[in-house]
């Protein structure tokens, strides 16, 4: 036996005789966790509940849903394995839900031991639930075979494409853990048995202090510079659009239009640090998709005008949004990021931006470009 | 022991694979997690530190090199023969070839204790241990020229796994970036200072210079080699900087492995369990090298057989490895050798330089005061 044929087989012992050292994980012998929820119970406790894929071939239902009381999500995984015919890993979890009331005493805890665990992505959903996440896990839900895959593909398509931010575990843990922004979590509800986002929780220091609704989730999606939302909906008063608009036709006070974005790039600076001041402009390339009137568009100004008119009203909106974080307290916007980068040996700490956020001033400016009005005028 | 080593033409390499090496043994374990040492020191302004530590290396490479370039072709351990003598000089010798066991000891513990933590938390260290070390045996047994082989495979793989961090940079908020320079020089510095065990590496070259081919070209290859690592290590610096928030980073024990989590695909949803594992291959060529100048050391101060310390040199670091049974012992061995790559990397290149310019200096006095008499 020469060297070469002495080592190979060497090799082929290791091989056979190491691979066997590290403990196996058969899929066919594990179920996969794909949501769990958490709901606050009394004296410290949690309810967690857990749906996973369903663990036995043979069953009708698709999903299996078990309900633990525990003092850690650990824990709670140690007593489902109680129920369990199979060891229920965790590697496959893609939506967590937190109970509104959960929520808002805060869930930093266990965001951070999700990003302890390795088994964890950091790519899972966050959501608040605005009903006990038990209910709405382990509700019969005629039209989803399983309501966690559902789940995550909904908040998946609307993070994509829509108005809801991105709610992933390394963005909530980043938002909680930066200087000058806070988190923000899409809520779920159910309505008529089936699962809705309902609104955005605010949060203000790992607490959820209040909501934000669908429009003013689209506008803060715009300032955070992620992916965009795709289309807006303005409604705008008729006084300024009463030229444009054919004689004879029913008239409404109000005139509403959808813009498709085709682009959009927003700005935040510092204009003065006393009085606070920031400048927040959003500048959008859009289409018009669909207008509730019969406007002229073939009239000189035309198109001017209906683009002075949707930026007009679209910066009230934008105004109405910050007033309205402002107003929690919740800087989910991150101007504290915009001033700790912009002042030199500013020594932001998140107790100072506390007490400045609260006095700033914002102005905020919307400039739509409509480029086409469709295939028609 | 002879100054002067001429190695047999077929144990020589060129020049330009000196690139691959030196790279090679800066990186290695390093790099999972150095960001928030240094983030500790400099915030934001980390990147100039690592950024002022790539200086402080470039000009240490210099000194070695020239310091190498005044004898024909010799390596440290000729050279401390040659300034303190035989018994200074090998006491200095042993120093170090414990401070590279130290390292190999080193390296291997914490990538045994990373790989714990992301994939297997049950895996026998002692097993692991074994392994590496068998392997870097099998692979050392080849000679000074498998290293510079392995060497070559490990740099492509570090860059393939380099360009995994274009995903973090989707996440990126590049105001996280400034104000620019808004750390003071001290903070700065101190923040170099911590770069120390990550960047070091490339003293490899005071054992590597006699087995150069093109002798001329040492110089520009270890600048290189330098510079393509300081460049990578700033860019995984800045990009931890925009990608985590300030408390985030100071609280990721492995900030590098932590960014491949986002990275998905279809077919693996998790890389960085991928790489991490990977990462081992690039690991084996530095415990090759470090191995391989402590078992030349016992060739070149006793006269052993470089074959068999190997094989004792092996059994010392596993014994040694298995010894550290905790993050507390790991932690604590780390910090000592950032401390000690510092002196042994840039401080200790200086001390040499000065040496060799002293006594090369007090010769000339003393053939001058002999033409005189």
């Amino acid at each position: 036996m020469n060297r070469t044929s002495r080592c190979a087989a060497l090799l082929v012992c290791c091989v056979s005789v190491l691979t066997g050292c590290v403990r196996t994980t058969v899929l066919e012998r594990l179920s996969l966790g794909v949501a769990v929820g958490y709901d606050r119970l009394p004296d410290n406790k949690m309810e967690v509940t857990t749906v996973t894929l369903a663990s036995v071939p043979e069953a009708k239902e698709k999903r299996q849903v078990v309900s633990v009381e525990a003092l850690t999500s650990k824990g709670a995984r140690m007593a489902m394995n109680q129920q369990m015919a199979r060891l229920l890993v965790s590697g496959q979890i893609r939506v967590i839900l937190y109970n509104d009331k959960l929520a808002k005493e805060g869930v930093i805890d266990i965001a951070d031991t999700l990003s302890r665990d390795p088994s964890h992505g950091d790519m899972i959903y966050l959501v608040v639930s605005d009903m006990s996440t038990r209910d709405l896990l382990s509700y019969n839900y005629s039209e989803y075979p399983n309501v966690g895959l559902y789940l995550y593909g909904m908040i998946d398509q609307n993070v994509r494409n829509e108005w809801v931010p991105s709610c992933t575990v390394h963005e909530f843990r980043r938002d909680y853990y930066s200087i000058g922004k806070q988190p923000v979590l899409p809520i779920v509800a159910r309505q008529n048995g089936k699962v809705l986002i309902k609104s955005l929780a605010l949060f203000k220091g790992g607490k959820m202090v209040g909501e934000a609704t669908r429009e003013q989730g689209a506008y803060l999606k715009l300032l955070l510079q992620e992916r965009q939302p795709s289309q807006f909906e303005v409604a705008m008063p008729l006084e300024g659009m009463r030229k444009f608009i054919k004689k004879g036709d029913s008239v409404h006070n109000k005139v509403n239009a959808v813009i498709s974005n085709l682009g959009s790039s927003s700005s935040l600076k510092l204009v003065s640090s006393s009085p606070l001041t920031f400048k927040v402009k959003i500048k959008m390339k859009a289409e018009l998709q669909e207008i509730t009137e019969n406007y002229d568009f073939t009239a000189k100004e035309a198109i001017g005008n209906l683009q002075a008119e949707l930026s007009k009203n679209m910066s009230a909106k934008l105004m109405e949004a910050l007033n309205h974080f402002q107003k929690l307290d919740a800087d989910v916007v991150g101007f504290g990021e915009v001033y700790r980068s912009s002042i030199r040996h500013s020594g932001l700490s998140p107790e100072v931006w506390q007490k400045k956020f609260p006095n700033a001033r914002f102005d905020a400016q919307v400039e739509v470009n409509l480029i086409r009005t469709g295939t028609i005028e | 022991m002879d100054i002067t080593i001429r190695p047999k033409p077929h144990y020589k390499f060129q020049a330009y694979m000196l690139i691959f090496m030196v790279l090679n043994s800066q990186i290695g374990v390093g790099i999972f997690g150095f960001q928030r040492y240094i983030y500790r020191e400099s915030g934001h302004d980390a990147w100039v530190s690592v950024l002022v530590a790539a200086l402080f290396c470039h000009g240490s490479a210099w000194l070695i090199v020239s310091a190498l370039k005044r004898y024909e072709s010799t390596d440290l351990y000729g050279i401390h023969q040659d300034i303190f003598g035989k018994w200074i000089g090998g006491f200095l010798s042993i120093l170090l070839m414990i401070h590279f066991s130290t390292i190999t000891i080193t390296i291997i513990r914490t990538y045994i204790e990373a790989v714990q933590s992301w994939i297997f938390p049950s895996f026998p260290t002692w097993l692991m241990v074994a392994m590496m070390l068998s392997l870097a045996l099998y692979g050392g047994a080849g000679g000074i020229r498998v290293i510079v082989g392995m060497s070559l495979i490990s740099f492509v793989i570090i860059f393939l796994i380099a360009s995994l961090y274009y995903y973090p940079l989707r996440y990126a908020q590049w105001s996280r970036l400034l104000p620019l320079l808004e750390a003071s020089p001290s903070q700065i510095m101190s923040g170099a200072k911590h770069m120390g065990f990550t960047m070091t590496g490339f003293e490899v070259i005071y054992f590597l210079y006699p087995f150069v081919r093109d002798k001329p070209k040492t110089m520009r290859s270890m600048q290189i080699s330098i510079a393509i690592s300081s460049v990578l290590l700033i860019l995984v610096m800045a990009i931890s900087i925009v990608y985590f928030s300030e408390n985030q980073l100071l609280k990721g024990t492995w900030s590098s492995i932590n960014m491949q989590k986002i990275v998905k695909y279809p077919f693996i949803e998790r890389l960085e369990f991928v790489t991490l594992a990977v990462w081992m291959i690039t690991l084996i060529p530095t415990i090759m090298l470090t191995t391989w100048i402590t078992s030349n050391g016992f060739n070149r101060l006793f006269g052993f057989r470089q074959y068999r310390m190997r094989y004792v040199i092996s059994g010392f670091i596993f014994i040694c490895s298995i010894l550290f049974v905790n993050r507390g012992h790991i932690d604590k061995l780390n910090d000592y050798i950032s401390e000690s790559a510092v002196i042994f990397s840039f401080v200790y290149p200086t001390f040499i330089y000065i040496s060799i310019l002293m006594k090369s200096s007090l010769n000339k006095l003393r053939a001058k005061s002999k033409e005189d008499v």
